[in-house]
């Protein structure tokens, strides 16, 4: 399609960088929004969503982006630049082909591509086919979800691999926020100068 | 970190790193050693003067909203849900059960917001099935 994709109408044919992305080549961070986020299983009470919500303050106060796509049903890029930024309630399921598909049309080519997924996604095989159609952009896959779920930590493993060279794999727990924070951060930026 | 050159600083460097490409070898060397002197007399590297420093980002407030109602109901080429509502009272009031859902869907038409809540798009749609309509 000419000028980018029209994911379930997220852009209405316009370039994907159009509606949220940066000009600038850099790591695109693709985030689960899916309804499994809302569920609450960490001490404290908060939701998956709220953790992924404190993740994100840590790592976009340091480093830039060039895109950051939430993705459950549909993929929606969310406007980086300001200092207020909102994610979407958690809903839908998890299709990750499509959101993988918008990191690849972007403008510039991302140097980077990481996937925060904490479940089991909907459509594995379209979404292999997508990372592999990625190459050489490596993909940092991790999963943070439950500890027992080896289908999705698997899938995560398969994901990275699909990806270019370079790309890691990995599980995080959410509500670890600095930890994920700081990983993220150094596979973006590299380890602090001076 | 090593402070920002002056200007003047920064034209002479300019200057110097401009003879680099001089045609006489012997320009070209005493040009490096002068970069070189520069360099070192005010303790810069090559990366001080080299690599881009990005100012700081400011801090990023991260919160969890809503979803854009103007995208799930208004999306170009469907039918809203008001023109469902109006649709079930004009020509499929039968499908009502009872006066409660006849005046949920009135309400919801009298009130005029954009945007239904989870509970009244499960209510309305439910509804709207009955008539065979849906958005």
């Amino acid at each position: 399609m000419p000028g980018g994709i029209d994911p379930i109408g997220t852009g209405a044919g316009r370039p994907v960088s159009s509606v949220g992305a940066t000009t600038r080549a850099g790591a695109v961070l693709l985030a689960d929004t899916s309804f499994s986020m809302s569920t609450r299983d960490t001490m404290g009470g908060l939701r998956r969503i709220d953790h992924l919500a404190r993740v994100l303050a840590y790592l976009l106060s340091r480093v830039r982006l060039q895109a950051l796509i939430c993705f459950n049903s549909s993929p929606q890029v969310i406007a980086l630049g300001g200092t207020k930024i909102k994610l979407p309630e958690p809903d839908g399921g998890t299709l990750l082909e499509l959101p993988l598909v918008m990191a690849g049309e972007l403008s510039p080519k991302p140097n980077r591509v990481i996937v925060l997924c904490d479940g089991e996604v909907a459509d594995p095989l379209p979404s292999l086919r997508a990372a592999r159609a990625l190459k050489p952009i490596p993909i940092d896959a991790y999963f943070c979800g439950l500890d027992g779920n080896t289908a999705a930590i698997d899938f995560m493993r398969r994901l990275s691999e699909a990806g270019g060279e370079g790309g890691q794999t990995g599980k995080f727990k959410l509500g670890d926020h600095y930890q994920i924070g700081e990983a993220l951060r150094l596979r973006i930026a590299g380890p602090r100068r001076g | 970190m090593a402070e920002p050159l002056s200007d003047q600083d920064l034209d002479r460097l300019i200057k110097l790193c401009g003879l680099l490409g001089s045609a006489h070898a012997g320009e070209r060397a005493a040009a490096a050693l002068k970069v070189s002197e520069f360099l070192t007399s005010r303790a810069l590297t090559w990366s001080d003067v080299l690599v881009v420093q990005e100012p700081p980002l400011p801090p990023v407030s991260v919160t969890v909203g809503e979803r854009e109602p103007e995208r799930r109901y208004e999306a170009p080429g469907t039918v809203g849900w008001r023109m469902v509502a109006i649709e079930i009272l004009q020509n499929y009031e039968t499908v009502l059960r009872g006066d409660r859902e006849f005046g949920f869907v009135t309400g919801l038409l009298q009130r005029g917001r954009p945007t239904l809540s989870d509970a009244q798009e499960k209510w309305l749609r439910d509804i709207a099935s009955r008539a065979g309509l849906t958005w």
